[in-house]
C-alpha cells in the first residue's frame, strides 16, 4: 500500500493549505518597524479602558494624550542624540478586560509594534507575568490601588498619587468640617481599587477617631443594590462613603436616592464630571442627587494658578465638550514625560537605558499637573510622582463642580490644608 | 427591615413573574428557551431610549413605541430563526443562545456600551408604608406586572386568540386537527411574548441603566422561575416568580447579598434534576 | 411499540453503529490508521508555523489550538454521545484555575497539571452525576445554568480568584519553544483520543446513545456507565486545555469560566463538525481564528459567532466537515465515472 493511500486526503490537502498559507504569513510586517525609524517616527503604546466597567476613564485619557502629541508634533517633534522625531499615539482598547483583551493589546504594542514606553490604565497586577516575560519601561496614568502596583514590577511608574495619598484626607474633612462621627461604607467588593479606599478609609477613621458602622460590598454585574442600602442604613450613619470608579458609585448614589436617603452627605473618590452624572443617572434627576456629593481626588485643572493649566482646562472643554477632571492632566503630561526621558536616555529604542532615565528624571517643561519634586528635583518619588489632592462638592444652580478642600497628606497627616468655602460662588 | 425586604423581594418577584410568563408562553407553544428575550427587551429599551432622548418624544409615546418594536422583533426571530429548528428541540438553546448574541451585539454596535439612565417622570417619587420605602420605579415595575398580568388573563381566556394559543400549547395535534393555523399560532405567541418583554423593559430600565447586556442577568433569574413554575404554566410563573423574588430578598438581607443569585439557580438545579415538570404542575410527561 | 416497530427500530440502530464505525474503517474521511498519521502531520505543520510566524500570528494560532483540544473532549460527549453539553467552558476555566493556584504555591507543573485535570475531572463526574437522568434540551439548559453558577462563584470567590480582574500565571515552562510543543503535542494526542474513543467500544456505546438511547438500554448497553465516562474525559481534556492557555496567556479571569464559553465551544464543535475527528480544529478556527485575524473587538466578535451559529443550525447542521464530505462524494463521484 503506497503511503499516499495511508494518509487521509483531507489530511494531506489541509497540511499543505496550511504549509502554504504559514509562509504567506512569515513574510509578516516586522519590516514595518524599521521603517517608523527610518522616517523618525517614535510609537507611544497605550492601552487604554475605552470601553466595558471602566469606559468613563479611558476616552478623556486618550483625548487629553492627543491633544499632548499635536502640541509636540506642532512645535517640530523631538531631538533625541542629534536626530529629530515625531510622536505617533496608539492607542488599543482592553474593553475593561485586563486579562484577556488587555494581554492580548499588550503583546501586540509590546513584541510586535516594539514601542519604547508603554501607556497603561487600570487592572495592571494581571501584567504581572507578562512584564516578567517582556519587560518595557511602563507609565500608569491611572491605577490607584493598595497595595501599590508598584510592587507588580520595577519597570511601572505611576503618573499620579496613591490611594493613600488622597483618600485620608476626604476623611479628615468629614470629620472636622462636616462634623460627622458614623461612616457607612458600600464598596464594589471586587474592584482592586474599591477595596484600597475601603483599607485607607478603615485606616483614616481609626486614625481620626470616626466610626465605621456597616462596611458593605456588592457582588459584580449587581444592578440592584436594595439589600446593601438596606443593609448600610439599619445601622444609621451620618455619611455615606462608596468606593469603587465612576460607573460603579453613580447608580449606588441614584438608587440610595430613589430610596429616599436624601439628607446624607454620600461621599467618594472617582473623578465623576458633570456631564456623565447628567447620562448614568439621568437628566431629571441628577442635580438632586448630586447634592450632597463629595469627591476627593487629584487636583483638577480650575483651581490652578498656573496659566498653562488654566489654558488646558479651556481648551480641552472647548474642544471635547466635557468636563477635564484629575486623571486628564495627568494623561495629557505623559507625553511630554516620556519624551524629555527619550531624550535623557538618549535613545529611542533601548529599553534599559530609558528605563534608567526615567528613574531619575527631572520634572518636564510644558506639564500641568504641578508634579511635586523630591529634595533632589526628581520627578518620581519611589517611582511615583505626586500632586496635591482635592476635594470637590457639586454646585446645584450651575449644575457643576467647584473645590471645596486643598490638601497633601504626609502619612495619616494632612499638610498644606486649604479649605475653600464659596467654591461654587466664584464660578 | 424584615417589611421593607419583604417588599423588595415583592418587587424582584414581579418583575421576575412577568419576564417568566413571557418566556413560558413561547415554550408552551414552541417548546423553545427563549433566551433571545434577553435580546429583545435590551433593544425595546435602546428604542425607547432614542424616542425619548434623541428625538425628544413624550415619555409615554416613547415607551409605546419601545413596547410595540419589542412584539416586532420577537416575531421576526421567530421568522428567520426559531421557525427551523422546531422540529430539531436539541439544537433550539443553542440557536436561542446565538440569537441573545446577535440581539446583544447589534445594540452595543449601534448605540455603545455606555450605561445611560432611561428616566421616567416618576424616578423620584417615593411610597412611605410604615418603615419601609418603596421606590417610585418599584411601584412602577408592580403596577406593569400586575395590569399585563390582568391583560393576558382576559385574552388567554376569553377572545379565540388567546384560546387557540392554549389549543396549540395543550395539544398542538389535535389543535391542528380541529382547524387551527398553527403557523399563525407561533407568530401570534411570540408576538405576545414580545409585548410582554416590551413592558418588561419599561418597567426594568428605570431600576437601573440601559447598556448591551442589561437583561442576561434577570432573564436567566426568569428561567429559574419558569422551570419552577411548571413549562407553560403561566400561573404557576407567577406564583413562582414572586416566591423566588420573596426568597431571593430575604436571602441577601439575612444570609449572604453576595450570592443572591446562586441560591435561584442551585434551586433550579435541584428542580431540573428531581421535579423537571415544575414545582406546580400536576401532569407530567415533558421530561426528554 | 410493536414487534416490527421494534426490529426495524434495532436495524436503524445497527445501521448507525455500523455506520459509526464504518466511518472509522475507512467508509468516511479519515482511515483510522491514516487517521492518526494525519493527525501527526497536521500537528507537525501547526508547530513549525507556531515557532516561525511572527507575534501577533503565532497568538492566534496557540489560541486556535488550545481550544481545538477543549472542544475536542468536548466531542467525547456532545459529538459522539449526542449530549448538547454548554459546560466544558467551566472545566476549561477549573484547569486553568487550579493549575495557576497550585504553581503560585510552589508546586511543580506537572503536580499543577495533575491536580488540574483530577479537579476538572471531578468536576465532569459531578455534573454527569447530577445529569445523569437529564436529556436533550433540558441537558442542554442545566448545564448551561450549571457553567452559569460556577462562573458566578469563582467570580465572587475573590479570595481564591482574585475575582473579575483577573490573576496572573506563573510562568511554569522553562521557554516559548517549549510551551509551543506542548500545546502542539496536546492538540495531538486529543484528536488521537478522539479516533481512538471511536474505535473502542466507549465510541461505539457512545454512538449507540446518540441514536437511540432508549433502544441501546434495551439492548444491553450500559448507558449510565458510558455517559459517565464520556463526561469525565471530556471534563478532563477540557482541564488540560485550560492548563495550557494559563501558561501560554500569562494571565486569566473568570471570563473563561463564563456560560459564554461553554456556548461558543459547543458552537465550534457544531460549526465545525461534531462527532468528526477534524470537527474540532476546523470549527476552532473559524471562530476564534476569524474574529482575531480581522481584529474585531469582543461585541464584533460574538455578533458573528451568533449569527454563524444560526446560520450553521439551521443551513448546514452537520458542520464545516459535513460539506467537506458533500464536496469528497462530487470528486469521488466524479473520479468512478472515469
Amino acid at each position: 500500500m503506497s503511503v499516499r493511500k495511508m494518509t487521509s486526503r483531507a489530511g494531506r490537502r489541509g497540511t499543505a493549505l496550511l504549509c502554504a498559507f504559514g509562509a504567506f504569513l512569515s513574510l509578516a510586517p516586522a519590516a514595518a518597524f524599521a521603517a517608523d525609524q527610518a522616517a523618525g517616527k517614535v510609537t507611544l503604546g497605550a492601552i487604554l479602558p475605552l470601553s466595558g466597567l471602566f469606559s468613563t476613564l479611558g476616552p478623556p485619557e486618550r483625548d487629553a494624550m492627543t491633544m499632548a502629541v499635536e502640541k509636540i508634533n506642532g512645535a517640530g517633534g523631538f531631538k533625541v542624540d542629534g536626530k529629530t522625531y515625531k510622536l505617533a499615539l496608539k492607542v488599543l482598547d482592553d474593553e475593561s478586560k485586563p486579562a484577556t483583551v488587555g494581554a492580548a493589546n499588550y503583546r501586540q504594542l509590546v513584541d510586535v509594534d516594539q514601542v519604547p514606553v508603554l501607556i497603561m490604565a487600570a487592572g495592571t497586577p494581571t501584567y504581572k507575568s507578562l512584564f516578567r516575560r517582556s519587560p518595557v519601561p511602563a507609565l500608569n496614568i491611572l491605577d490607584s490601588t493598595y497595595p501599590s502596583i508598584l510592587d507588580v514590577n520595577k519597570h511601572i511608574f505611576l503618573l499620579r498619587s496613591d490611594t493613600p495619598a488622597y483618600v485620608p484626607g476626604g476623611v479628615w474633612y468629614l470629620k472636622n468640617v462636616l462634623h460627622k462621627q458614623r461612616i457607612g461604607f458600600i464598596g464594589a467588593g471586587a474592584d482592586p481599587y474599591s477595596k484600597g479606599i475601603q483599607t485607607w478609609v478603615e485606616k483614616a477613621a481609626k486614625a481620626y477617631g470616626m466610626d465605621i458602622v456597616a462596611e458593605v460590598n456588592y457582588p459584580p454585574g449587581t444592578t440592584n443594590f436594595a439589600p446593601f442600602i438596606q443593609k448600610t442604613m439599619a445601622e444609621k450613619p451620618d455619611v455615606i462613603y462608596l468606593g469603587g470608579v465612576t460607573q460603579e458609585v453613580l447608580p449606588v448614589a441614584k438608587q440610595l436616592y430613589q430610596m429616599g436617603v436624601r439628607d446624607l452627605p454620600v461621599v467618594h473618590n472617582s473623578g465623576a464630571t458633570p456631564t456623565q452624572a447628567r447620562q448614568i443617572i439621568g437628566e431629571s434627576l441628577y442635580n438632586d442627587v448630586m447634592k450632597n456629593n463629595y469627591d476627593f481626588a487629584g487636583t483638577v485643572p480650575q483651581t490652578s494658578t498656573q496659566p498653562e493649566t488654566q489654558q488646558f482646562f479651556k481648551d480641552f472643554e472647548k474642544r471635547f465638550d466635557a468636563y477635564p477632571t484629575d486623571l486628564t492632566m495627568w494623561a495629557y503630561d505623559a507625553p511630554f514625560v516620556v519624551v524629555s526621558a527619550l531624550q535623557r536616555a538618549g535613545t529611542v529604542t533601548d529599553r534599559d537605558k530609558i528605563y534608567q532615565a526615567m528613574l531619575n528624571m527631572k520634572v518636564p517643561d510644558n506639564t500641568i499637573s504641578g508634579w511635586m519634586p523630591t529634595k533632589d528635583g526628581k520627578l518620581f518619588h519611589d517611582r511615583d510622582a505626586q500632586t496635591l489632592s482635592e476635594g470637590l462638592v457639586w454646585c446645584p444652580d450651575k449644575k457643576t463642580i467647584a473645590p471645596v478642600f486643598l490638601y497633601f497628606m504626609d502619612g495619616l497627616k494632612v499638610t498644606h490644608k486649604r479649605i475653600v468655602d464659596n467654591g461654587c460662588a466664584k464660578l | 427591615m424584615l417589611l421593607q425586604a419583604l417588599l423588595n423581594g415583592i418587587v424582584l418577584g414581579s418583575m421576575l413573574a412577568l419576564l417568566a410568563v413571557s418566556l413560558t408562553i413561547v415554550f408552551g407553544v414552541m417548546d423553545v428557551p427563549n433566551f433571545a428575550q434577553g435580546g429583545v427587551i435590551t433593544l425595546s429599551a435602546y428604542v425607547m431610549l432614542s424616542l425619548h432622548e434623541s428625538l425628544h418624544s413624550p415619555f409615554w409615546v416613547a415607551v409605546l413605541g419601545g413596547v410595540a418594536a419589542a412584539g416586532v422583533i420577537s416575531v421576526l426571530t421567530e421568522r428567520f430563526a426559531y421557525r427551523f429548528v422546531r422540529h430539531r428541540p436539541l439544537a433550539a438553546p443553542a440557536v436561542a443562545l446565538g440569537l441573545l448574541l446577535v440581539l446583544d451585539n447589534s445594540a452595543l454596535q449601534i448605540w455603545g456600551g455606555e450605561h445611560v439612565s432611561l428616566t421616567p417622570p416618576y424616578a423620584a417619587g417615593l411610597l412611605r408604608i410604615g418603615p419601609a420605602v418603596v421606590p417610585g420605579v418599584g411601584v412602577a415595575v408592580v403596577a406593569t406586572a400586575l395590569a399585563s398580568l390582568i391583560l393576558l388573563h382576559l385574552l388567554l381566556s376569553k377572545t379565540r386568540v388567546g384560546r387557540a394559543i392554549r389549543a396549540v400549547s395543550q395539544n398542538s395535534e389535535a389543535a391542528a386537527i380541529v382547524g387551527i393555523r398553527l403557523e399563525r399560532q407561533y407568530v401570534m405567541a411570540f408576538f405576545i411574548s414580545g409585548v410582554l418583554a416590551g413592558l418588561a423593559a419599561f418597567a426594568y430600565a428605570p431600576t437601573y441603566a440601559v447598556f448591551p447586556y442589561m437583561a442576561d442577568g434577570i432573564l436567566l433569574n426568569a428561567f429559574v422561575v419558569v422551570i419552577l413554575g411548571g413549562l407553560g404554566n403561566v400561573w404557576g410563573a407567577v406564583a413562582a416568580g414572586l416566591l423566588l423574588g420573596v426568597v431571593e430578598s430575604l436571602g441577601a438581607v439575612y444570609v449572604s447579598a453576595s450570592y443572591q443569585t446562586v441560591f435561584g439557580f442551585a434551586i433550579l438545579l435541584l428542580v431540573i434534576v428531581f421535579r423537571p415538570s415544575g414545582l406546580f404542575t400536576t401532569s407530567s410527561g415533558r421530561v426528554a | 411499540m410493536s414487534g416490527a416497530e421494534s426490529a426495524g427500530r434495532g436495524v436503524e440502530a445497527a445501521a448507525a453503529t455500523a455506520e459509526a464505525d464504518g466511518e472509522f474503517r475507512g467508509h468516511g474521511v479519515l482511515r483510522a490508521s491514516g487517521a492518526y498519521l494525519g493527525i501527526a502531520l497536521i500537528g507537525a505543520a501547526l508547530w513549525f508555523l507556531l515557532g516561525h510566524v511572527n507575534a501577533f500570528y503565532s497568538n492566534i494560532l496557540a489560541s486556535i489550538m488550545i481550544w481545538t483540544i477543549a472542544t475536542s473532549g468536548l466531542n467525547l460527549i456532545a459529538g459522539l454521545g449526542g449530549y448538547p453539553s454548554l459546560v466544558q467552558g467551566a472545566f476549561y476555566g477549573i484547569g486553568a484555575y487550579t493549575s495557576s493556584i497550585a504553581l503560585a504555591h510552589g508546586q511543580p507543573l506537572w503536580a499543577a497539571t495533575a491536580l488540574a485535570v483530577a479537579l476538572a475531572g471531578a468536576a465532569g463526574l459531578g455534573v454527569g452525576i447530577i445529569f445523569s437522568r437529564t436529556r436533550g434540551q433540558y441537558f442542554a439548559i442545566g448545564t448551561l445554568f450549571f457553567g452559569a453558577v460556577v462562573g458566578l462563584v469563582m467570580n465572587n470567590w475573590a479570595s481564591l480568584t482574585q475575582g473579575p480582574i483577573g490573576l496572573s500565571v506563573p510562568f511554569a515552562v522553562p521557554d516559548l519553544e517549549t510551551l509551543n510543543a506542548l500545546i502542539a503535542v496536546c492538540m495531538v494526542l486529543s484528536l488521537a483520543l478522539v479516533v481512538f474513543i471511536g474505535r473502542r467500544r466507549l465510541g461505539l456505546r457512545l454512538v449507540a446513545v446518540r441514536e437511540d438511547e432508549d433502544l441501546a438500554e434495551h439492548v444491553g448497553v450500559p448507558t449510565a456507565w458510558t455517559k459517565l465516562a464520556a463526561f469525565v474525559l471530556s471534563a478532563c481534556v477540557g482541564g488540560l486545555a485550560g492548563v495550557l492557555i494559563a501558561q501560554y496567556n500569562g494571565t486569566i479571569s473568570p471570563e473563561l469560566f463564563d456560560y459564554y464559553v461553554g456556548f461558543v465551544m459547543f458552537v465550534a464543535l457544531a460549526v465545525g463538525g461534531a462527532g468528526r475527528v477534524l470537527g474540532p480544529l476546523l470549527g476552532s478556527t473559524f471562530i476564534v481564528g476569524v474574529p482575531h485575524l480581522l481584529n474585531l473587538s469582543s461585541g464584533i466578535g460574538q455578533l458573528l459567532v451568533g449569527i454563524v451559529f444560526v446560520a450553521v443550525m439551521i443551513l448546514v447542521p452537520g458542520g464545516f466537515m459535513s460539506a467537506v464530505d458533500a464536496v469528497l462524494v462530487v470528486f469521488r463521484r466524479g473520479g468512478q465515472s472515469q
